[in-house]
């Protein structure tokens, strides 16, 4: 549980903008996408999701409403702004290069085995 | 475990910039992960841990931080408060004050502490850290909480110190029966709203009727009180230890109060029993870790001290009249001193209870 929560770090703001950027949703839905399609290997925690999505809204990111729910219970709805389209399109391939990067980085010691 | 999650939470985003949705939000959300974490087979502790991890990683340093550097209008109060202490202990020590100069200071440090906690809820309504609801609520139990003193004023027993006493002990109770209503059992705008007019038929009783005395109806409600949040707190929480060994514990205070001390103490006057019981029961609540009422406890504890030492001391001053006057001064250092020290280890004893909750 621990070492898969650590390895979102640095990750989720634009996980949580990639996420928004097709639709508009709320804390518990984006919780269980990253926990579904991280599939066990990655994790986050409501609490922590907040934290961010409490940041990234000062920040002007995201922003939040309510909406009333069949139920008739407020449910805050978090939606991607135009600054944080903005910042998503101009930061995607940079993340997504780090990642080349850092699976470089990350096999180099199984390279060393199999050459060996 | 629910309502401890939610208590660490709402320490944790103490400060006014975090709102109450904010807040419940994060309840919520640390509940949620709880609840996962105990499906997953964690125990209790363990999930609890879990599920306020992320939490204190992002405001716990934060907090920590506050605690220490924080400087605002009740951190003036404790020094300006023990100042005030120093001041009138020197004027007791030294002998120079009459019994009249000693009232007089009792009533500016009442009318000090009206004042203060007027302007602290005022400025607390402007700054919206209060809602007008619960500032004036805070303004009505202040009026209540010097209700004994004024009629100590309308009776003309101003300089009997033994009404102080009773009507400290008076306001002791009060606030430990508004901490269990408002904690445990009826809305606490109720129970000022029925306070009140039972308050109004007491005080017609006590100003016009010669029969009774301010002693015996403050002696009577006091006992009334105890027993009613004895017996309250005993069906309430019947597995709670801590809380039967509270309510025991003023359960026997009540009947002391009540028969025992009325005649049956000689060498030292019933009073001075009455003083060393109120100290004890305070240090009881303090080291139980019962605040009585969070703004108005320390007050209280002040009140209580002064009115205490002064009756120990004129005892002592009877006993000794032999040549032996200075006792009475030494007995009064030692009981300042060790006040102050009390002070001191609670303030440092909250800090590391606070710490070690964040710690664990």
């Amino acid at each position: 549980m621990n070492a898969s929560s650590e390895f979102i770090r640095g990750y989720t703001e634009i996980i949580i903008l990639s996420i928004l950027y097709k639709k508009d949703d709320y804390i518990y839905n984006i919780s269980n996408t990253i926990n579904k399609i991280g599939d066990g290997y990655i994790t986050i925690t409501n609490p922590s999701l907040l934290i961010i999505l409490k940041k990234m809204c000062e920040e002007g990111k995201v922003s939040s409403f309510n909406v009333l729910n069949e139920k008739n219970v407020n449910r805050k709805f978090y939606k991607i702004t135009s600054f944080g389209k903005e910042f998503y399109k101009k930061n995607i391939n940079n993340y997504l290069k780090s990642l080349e990067k850092l699976k470089l980085l990350l096999t180099m010691g199984e390279k060393y085995d199999k050459e060996n | 475990m629910i309502k401890k999650i939610s208590k660490h939470i709402k320490w944790g985003l103490h400060d006014k910039k975090y709102d109450d949705d904010y807040k419940q939000e994060m309840i919520n959300a640390c509940i949620e992960e709880y609840k996962k974490a105990l499906k997953n087979g964690l125990s209790k502790n363990d999930a609890y841990l879990y599920a306020i991890k992320d939490f204190d990683n992002e405001y716990y340093k934060e907090r920590i931080d506050s605690e220490n550097n924080k400087i605002n209008i009740k951190n003036l109060y404790l020094p300006l408060s023990v100042t005030i202490i120093f001041i009138i202990s020197f004027l007791l020590c030294t002998q120079f004050i009459s019994d009249k100069v000693f009232v007089w200071s009792i009533w500016v440090f009442l009318i000090f502490n009206f004042l203060f906690l007027f302007i602290y809820n005022i400025f607390n309504l402007i700054i919206k850290k209060y809602g007008i609801k619960t500032a004036l609520l805070n303004i009505l139990f202040m009026i209540i909480l010097y209700f004994p003193f004024i009629l100590i004023e309308l009776k003309g027993n101003r300089y009997d110190f033994n009404n102080y006493i009773i009507a400290f002990a008076f306001c002791i109770t009060l606030g430990i029966i508004f901490y269990t209503i408002k904690n445990k059992f009826i809305n606490f705008t109720l129970s000022l709203l029925l306070l009140i007019p039972l308050l109004i038929i007491f005080g017609y009783y006590v100003i016009f009727s010669e029969l009774y005395t301010i002693e015996f109806i403050l002696k009577l409600l006091i006992m009334i009180s105890f027993i009613v949040v004895c017996i309250l707190s005993l069906i309430k929480e019947k597995l709670n230890c801590k809380k039967i060994f509270f309510s025991i514990i003023f359960l026997v205070l009540s009947l002391l109060i009540f028969f025992f001390l009325d005649d049956a103490i000689q060498i030292y006057s019933k009073y001075t029993v009455l003083s060393f019981i109120l100290i004890i029961a305070l240090l009881v609540l303090k080291f139980l870790n019962i605040k009585i009422i969070k703004d108005y406890s320390f007050i209280i504890y002040v009140f209580v001290f002064f009115a205490c030492v002064k009756v120990i001391c004129s005892d002592i001053n009877i006993v000794y009249r032999n040549g032996l006057m200075s006792t009475m001064n030494y007995q009064f250092l030692v009981s300042a001193v060790i006040f102050l020290v009390l002070i001191l280890l609670q303030k440092y004893l909250y800090k590391i209870k606070c710490r070690k909750e964040f710690e664990n």
